[in-house]
């Protein structure tokens, strides 16, 4: 009897997992696009921490998602900034401490994208060498390349 | 020369328990003893009743795995009709390869027949298979840490929310997508 409530149970939990994944994959792919939105048009030196310009956590579909950037400035010619933005699961309440695994105070928590993202901030007219894109002169995002986009 | 045994004889060294026709007085060969004492109708009755209680909770069991199965095929194709949707109105609101829908502060809604769903007053082009109807449409605004208004000028990311059901069996599922500001 035990086994046979215990596959029962194991049906319904497929059934409502199956339905929350893609509504999940939604709500990471669209925390990361505004992330991406934001970070194109706004310089921050800072190499790791929460997406600047983006509401941390931001809640998709009934999930609470959060971004977190690493920055790396003067990757080529083409792209002066390459920002890896990881969409973490808020599962528990906390500050995101980190990523490679999400870490919300101490807890590690579900990983679901990770997008990999260039941005050129030079404008046309403007030597390569000295992009117009500061912190103190934030005209940033001239361009952007999608590197890759790996849904975890 | 051995001696054959007798049927007694044979019988006491095939059973433990001696045969009662077995004695010295006679030697009747009528087979082995045993009870002739059958089972009682409680005992019957209860075999019954546990043969019956398996039997009805693995009819349980095969009906959830059945109206589990029901319901994964449901929620696959409800769900696949959203995300078919939520790709064609990305693609026609963001898409700068074609003139894109964008617009800032835009309204959404569903028509009056419940095939379609306009952004902007423009129809979003996209055909829901048979038996499938849109029930709602809503747009929301990023603003500072949630979704609400629109504010103009503020390049807000857009949160559009949309409601597939199947008309006949009345499984619906809701999904949100993000869309941008393709020209900013």
């Amino acid at each position: 009897m035990v086994a046979l409530a215990s596959w029962a149970t194991n049906d319904l939990n497929n059934t409502k997992n199956f339905g929350s994944a893609s509504t999940r994959l939604y709500a990471a792919g669209g925390a990361t696009e505004i992330a991406i939105d934001a970070m194109r048009y706004n310089y921050t030196s800072t190499s790791d921490g929460p997406c600047l310009g983006t509401p941390n956590p931001v809640s998709i579909n009934g999930f609470s998602v959060e971004d977190w950037c690493h920055v790396t400035t003067d990757v080529s010619p083409t792209a002066t900034r390459q920002i890896t933005i990881t969409a973490c699961l808020m599962s528990v309440s906390g500050s995101l401490q980190g990523v490679d695994p999400c870490t919300v105070n101490g807890t590690v928590v579900p990983t679901l994208l990770t997008a990999v993202v260039d941005f050129n901030d030079h404008t046309i007219t403007e030597n390569p060498a000295n992009p117009n894109c500061t912190e103190t002169n934030p005209i940033c995002g001239t361009s952007m390349t999608l590197v890759s986009w790996l849904v975890q | 020369m051995a001696t054959p045994l007798s049927s007694c004889a044979r019988s006491a060294r095939r059973f433990s328990a001696p045969r009662s026709d077995c004695d010295s007085r006679t030697s009747v060969n009528v087979g082995p003893v045993r009870s002739e004492r059958g089972d009682t109708l409680i005992e019957i009755l209860i075999a019954i009743t546990v043969i019956g209680l398996t039997g009805v909770a693995l009819l349980g069991a095969f009906a959830s795995a059945i109206s589990a199965s029901v319901a994964y095929r449901r929620t696959a194709t409800v769900g696949l009709e959203l995300k078919d949707f939520a790709e064609a109105a990305t693609y026609q609101i963001q898409s700068t390869s074609t003139s894109p829908l964008y617009t800032e502060c835009a309204a959404v809604g569903v028509n009056a027949s419940k095939s379609q769903v306009s952004y902007n007053g423009a129809p979003i082009a996209f055909t829901l298979s048979a038996g499938y109807q849109f029930t709602t449409a809503t747009i929301a605004f990023l603003t500072g840490t949630s979704f609400g208004s629109c504010t103009a000028g503020q390049y807000q990311p857009q949160m559009i929310t949309t409601t597939v059901a199947n008309t006949t069996t009345g499984a619906a599922q809701s999904l949100s997508f993000i869309v941008i500001d393709p020209n900013r």
